[in-house]
């Protein structure tokens, strides 16, 4: 009890999450009397971080790096205007498939919110579209970015729950492709309120297959990653290997826009990104094995199934914890604290690991985009210069539609569980 | 006297980045090369694994401490920022303390586990490296930590509320 008041005491104050984690478990032991397993910390602690599998981490950071700063974006809205530009309302639906396409390479929602406003913003507001709007479909899009493979915080949760990441990429595809649709139905209703201009002009042909090579060819690479690492020919840390020497040799050599010099800021922003992650990773696995000493998950799944034996409950509980935790925090970060604690309960209940992971990263990015602080919002309010008051307005029908996509997600287990079962990944 | 440890410290951490550097670039070189090697050519590297997730480890710790330095670790912000500004600073003294004090206590127990001797006789799977050397990254990397901690606190403790001392 000690420990949960001291635990959520520092958390508001702020003490940084990741020596809160050690802090917490030192007052744990001590306040359990188990000081004998304090000269077993330090094992613990570099055994969570000595594992083969975090490799994929800065890997896939590489990947987004080079593709972010090889100036990809540009080339994939291009390829999504010729796709979907024509309709009326074009932009809106063009900012939602690129960033569909574009989650699937950067797989993490603030960066990807940051990099479409700056350019995705401006362009729908030259054409006549409200700002606020803009923004809201931007935000949005960005929302995707967790759930589409290969996503940055589903390879985080296969690690710290020992789920196959294969497993975890094709689980979020079909939740996925069910809130992208569901975004894109609210566009098509919206456009009844916000009188949407016209779709672009069609182009000349020669000019739109260059246009559609030039989109296509950065596409591959979470094709590669994916491919590979469903097949099972390669681990994720492999394929993501694979995947950040082809956006090197695409971003160095063909497209030229990047030289040595980027090259030095991009392997520093890798490293101290992945000792961010991996860190935290490291110090929630030892509070996790220390609060599995006193048999901790247990005490908690018996409590709450007293409240309810219901697993659709408890996955609505989860959901409202982490949306409110994630309102104030990263999204991995929450996923980091919440899932040594709460899926030793999940399991308990019944719940498959696999859709308990969608569920989670779903929930993330609710709390990312929910005032008074969701950290998306703020990005996006920054880069593409507009208020918090009309933004949220213009979000409201997207969280809306999300929030009706996560409960069918969780009465429906079969959306996450069905592909990789078929697939035979878990 | 601060200004003094205000140069090691931003020395220190000059330094930490630099390695984080070559951490991050030879970690790619080797896994981008196994990869190479192991499809096109069949003949995987032995000891990439090993070097590899070691070099990792080193990469995430001294990361941390340069997160530390930077003051870039992720907390909850807006509690302290809708405090005044005494009790809010008053508070952030004794966070301090606590992480100071969390991080010394890791300190203290993994320079025991390092110098044990048991630990001292055990090598590495593949390339036989005593074991050690590389376990020796987390007390020395928790003396940074704790380093950049105590200048950080001073900095904040002496400056004047407004104008930070940068």
């Amino acid at each position: 009890m000690m420990t949960i008041i001291v635990f959520l005491a520092a958390l508001l104050l702020g003490m940084p999450i990741v020596f809160l984690l050690a802090f917490a478990s030192i007052v744990f032991l001590l306040q359990t009397d188990n000081q004998i397993l304090f000269s077993t910390i330090p094992l613990q602690l570099f055994k969570s971080v000595d594992k083969n599998g975090l490799l994929a981490i800065p890997m896939f950071m590489l990947v987004g790096e080079l593709m972010n700063c090889g100036g990809l974006t540009n080339r994939m809205i291009n390829l999504a205007d010729i796709l979907v530009g024509r309709f009326r309302g074009g932009l809106a639906y063009v900012n939602l498939l690129t960033n569909t396409l574009a989650s699937a390479i950067l797989g993490s929602a603030t960066a990807q919110i940051a990099v479409m406003s700056r350019t995705m913003v401006p362009a729908m507001v030259e054409r006549k579209y409200k700002l606020a709007f803009s923004t809201a479909v931007t935000v949005a899009g960005g929302m995707l970015g967790p759930v589409i493979p290969p996503s940055m915080i589903m390879i985080i949760y296969g690690i710290v729950s020992y789920q196959s990441v294969a497993a975890m990429f094709i689980a979020g595809i079909l939740p996925g492709v069910l809130i992208a649709g569901c975004f894109a139905l609210i566009i098509f209703l919206l456009g009844f309120v916000y009188d949407y201009p016209g779709g672009t002009k069609k182009e000349n042909r020669p000019e739109l297959w260059r246009t559609l090579a030039a989109g296509l060819l950065p596409a591959m690479i979470p094709m590669v990653i994916i491919i590979g690492v469903v097949s099972g020919v390669m681990t994720p840390t492999e394929s993501g290997a694979i995947a950040a020497f082809l956006a090197l040799v695409m971003c160095g050599f063909v497209y030229r826009n990047i030289g040595l010099k980027d090259i030095g800021t991009i392997l520093r922003s890798v490293a101290v990104n992945s000792a961010l992650v991996i860190s935290l990773i490291g110090m929630a696995t030892l509070f996790g094995w220390v609060l599995a000493f006193e048999s901790v998950p247990d005490i908690l799944a018996e409590s709450l199934q007293d409240i309810s034996t219901s697993p659709i409950v408890f996955l609505l509980l989860t959901s409202l914890i982490i949306i409110l935790l994630g309102t104030m925090l990263d999204g991995i970060g929450v996923m980091i604290v919440i899932v040594p604690i709460l899926l030793p309960v999940a399991e308990n209940f019944g719940v498959d690991p696999v859709h308990f992971g969608v569920i989670i990263a779903i929930s993330t990015i609710i709390g990312l985009v929910t005032p008074p602080v969701g950290p998306g919002l703020y990005i996006a309010m920054e880069a593409a210069g507009v208020k918090m008051s009309p933004l949220f307005y213009a979000m409201l029908p997207f969280l809306g539609g999300l929030l009706l996509c996560l409960l069918i997600i969780i009465l429906f287990p079969q959306l996450s569980v069905w592909l990789p079962t078929y697939f035979d990944l878990k | 006297m601060l200004s003094l440890l205000i140069k090691i410290d931003q020395a220190i951490a000059r330094a930490e980045s630099w390695m984080l550097v070559l951490f991050a670039a030879f970690i790619s070189i080797i896994l981008i090369s196994q990869v190479v090697l192991r499809y096109l050519f069949s003949n995987p590297l032995f000891w990439a694994e090993e070097i590899s997730t070691t070099l990792l480890v080193f990469m995430t710790f001294i990361g941390l401490s340069l997160l530390v330095h930077d003051r870039r670790l992720i907390n909850l912000m807006f509690v302290l920022d809708s405090l005044p500004a005494t009790v809010a600073r008053v508070i952030n003294i004794i966070l301090d303390i606590l992480v100071i004090l969390t991080l010394s206590c890791l300190f203290y127990y993994s320079l025991v586990w390092v110098s044990n001797p048991i630990t001292q006789t055990e090598t590495s799977a593949t390339l036989k490296v005593p074991l050690w050397y590389i376990y020796a990254v987390l007390p020395g990397t928790l003396l940074l930590m704790i380093f950049h901690y105590i200048v950080a606190s001073l900095k904040s403790v002496f400056s004047k509320p407004r104008e930070k001392s940068e």
